[in-house]
């Protein structure tokens, strides 16, 4: 788990069209200790990243408006977000996919089903790369 | 095509026809323009012969050249030219002064006139050469218009001295033609016959020419037609090859659309029918943490066959979504080196809970054997998924066997079991997608038919087969052969999310 610092929780962008899965995620990772901001298209969650900029963002890839894919090269090109840890969720199964979301910059790939704990500890692995990285 | 032999045979002979009497008629005229000339010049010779005669006995005298002859003189001379008369062809003679003034003529209508002015034949007698030229007779008032005559001016002189008159002498010129005829005539009859015997022997060799000519012709002509006809059919298969060769391009276009699209619902499908599963699980994992409240036993039993049909449902998904990229050629391995027995020794660990289940003695036999390139995850699946095949196939208190060999470039596995056995009707269709032995169907045993099918599509993208033998009642073994690398180098390793 996680060290607050100074008492705050960090802040994570979940990103899902489909609202049970947003109230699941956001359900989970509440539990496990985060601020969660929640984004019901890639527009929004695009938008919410630049503003809040968050600790991590966990971005469903099958969004309408910008598809994960997209937001995740929009914020690895604005200089704010480019070293914001991304992991993608995708219900598509094709090994492309998940090369495809490691080539746009995404730091972590995770296929739904999810198993809640596995999310939780890709997390946790990258927020602490992030505290010990540049 | 057939009438032109005798055609051609025909013209040839026309055209040598033709240049033979061509030839022939030069021939003659240039005969016939011989003999004249030769016979003009022995009928003149004999003319003046007959002029030398009479001046060397003097019955010509220098008076009779200066003026016109006396009446008496006259008649002396007209006996004189009558003895002249045996001269062949003889019609007349001029005796002419140097103005050209006919002093005498055998023609007394003539005497006095002056005939032989401006005449060219004239001056060159006057200058010394005895002249002959052809003309025609002349009438009493000079005029030639008598019959055709060789005409002679010869003149007339003194030793030494220049002429003092000109005698003109005319031969009938049929003289001329009669004697060149005499020639002639022979040589066109012999050159006739030279011709005729030359045309019939150049004949059969003009007919053996024509026909080697003709078959000659008559191959060319049907070479070409041949020509033709190939050019036409190797035009025609070309407009077919190209017609063809756009049917294949459409064909293939359409194929790769359609291809295009099946991927494209695949991945919808697979995208649709996981988004709920993921709900379903996530909270039904939610529950089972006891985020919600605590379970009792009955409901944590309920939720937990929630959740295992739910997972069947996963994996159904996962599978249909393999075969279908396997059909497509679309399989990616993700390949290292691996050893095949520690594989094996983790799939029947991973196994024991449930043959220990069925009281199935569950068996592992391997030896050290060579590692292999290949695809981890997926190796892993074949062998999990034969031994759960077994364990499902074999009664309780049965036996399953895994065993692992290599031999001259492959490495083997063998699951072998004590179980009800593959009727042989089954056997050819075991590797089916959505197959299901007789056997499994009748004895309720669950199973979706596409686990071998996945089996055999991952062996086979490694470059290896897989076999089976059985005998029902008595059991079976599936024996599984991998090459040491799967035809590919090993690539880098994608982490696979779990």
């Amino acid at each position: 788990m996680i060290e607050p610092q100074g008492n705050v929780r960090p802040v994570v962008l979940i990103a899902d069209d489909d609202d049970d899965i947003l109230q699941l995620l956001a359900f989970r990772l509440e539990r496990a200790g985060y601020e969660i901001v929640q984004a019901r298209n890639g527009k929004q969650a695009l938008s919410l990243a630049l503003e809040l900029l968050p600790a991590l963002a966990v971005l469903d890839v099958m969004m309408p408006e910008l598809d994960g894919y997209e937001v995740t090269r929009e914020l690895r090109a604005n200089e704010a977000t480019s070293s914001m840890p991304i992991i993608l969720l995708t219900a598509r199964a094709q090994t492309q996919d998940a090369a495809r979301g490691l080539a746009v910059g995404a730091d972590d790939y995770v296929k739904k089903p999810f198993d809640a704990r596995d999310l939780r500890e890709r997390i946790e692995r990258l927020l602490r790369l992030r505290l010990v990285g540049p | 095509m057939a009438g032109n032999p005798p055609r051609l045979t025909f013209r040839i002979a026309a055209y040598t026809a033709v240049a033979l009497l061509f030839a022939a008629g030069a021939i003659l005229w240039f005969v016939h323009h011989n003999t004249t000339s030769q016979a003009e010049k022995e009928v003149a010779a004999r003319a003046g012969f007959v002029t030398r005669v009479l001046l060397q006995e003097n019955d010509l005298r220098r008076s009779d050249f200066q003026r016109v002859v006396s009446r008496t003189r006259r008649a002396q001379l007209d006996a004189l030219f009558r003895r002249a008369g045996a001269l062949d062809g003889f019609l007349r003679a001029n005796l002419m002064s140097r103005a050209g003034l006919v002093t005498y003529s055998t023609y007394h209508p003539l005497m006095g006139m002056p005939l032989a002015q401006r005449s060219a034949a004239y001056e060159d007698a006057l200058s010394g050469e005895g002249v002959h030229t052809n003309g025609r007779l002349r009438d009493r008032f000079g005029r030639e218009t008598g019959k055709k005559i060789l005409r002679s001016d010869l003149p007339i002189r003194a030793e030494g001295a220049p002429p003092f008159g000109v005698i003109e002498i005319a031969q009938d010129y049929g003289v001329v033609t009669r004697s060149a005829h005499q020639t002639l005539y022979p040589v066109a009859g012999f050159l006739l016959l030279a011709l005729v015997a030359l045309y019939l022997s150049l004949m059969p060799i003009l007919r053996r020419v024509t026909a080697a000519v003709e078959i000659r012709n008559r191959r060319l002509v049907e070479q070409a037609a041949k020509l033709e006809r190939s050019l036409a059919a190797a035009q025609e298969a070309r407009t077919e090859a190209e017609s063809a060769r756009r049917a294949f391009a459409e064909q293939n276009k359409r194929l790769r659309e359609l291809d295009r699209l099946k991927d494209e619902f695949l991945s919808l499908v697979s995208h649709e029918l996981r988004t709920p599963l993921t709900s379903i699980r996530g909270y039904l994992e939610l529950v089972l943490d006891e985020e919600a409240g605590e379970l009792n036993p009955e409901q944590r039993r309920f939720l937990a066959a929630v959740e295992r049909n739910s997972g069947r449902l996963l994996r159904l998904v996962g599978d249909l979504l393999f075969v279908a990229q396997a059909d497509a050629g679309r399989l990616t391995l993700e390949q290292s080196s691996l050893d095949v027995s520690e594989l094996a020794s983790h799939s029947v660990e991973a196994a024991r809970p449930a043959a220990d289940e069925k009281s199935i003695k569950l068996l592992l036999s391997t030896e050290p054997v060579p590692l292999l390139v290949g695809d981890r995850g997926r190796l892993a699946q074949v062998l999990d998924n034969l031994i759960s095949n077994a364990l499902k196939f074999t009664p309780q208190g049965g036996t399953v066997e895994m065993r692992t060999s290599s031999e001259n470039g492959h490495v083997s596995v063998e699951v072998v079991d004590t179980g009800i056995g593959i009727p042989p009707a089954d056997q050819p269709r075991l590797f089916e997608r959505f197959f299901r032995s007789s056997v499994a169907a009748d004895q309720a045993i669950p199973g979706t038919g596409l686990g071998l099918a996945i089996v055999e599509a991952i062996v086979q993208a490694h470059g290896g087969r897989i076999t089976v033998d059985s005998e029902e009642g008595q059991g079976t073994t599936f024996r599984v052969e991998l090459p040491l690398t799967a035809g590919s180098e090993p690539g880098e390793t994608v982490e696979q999310a779990a």
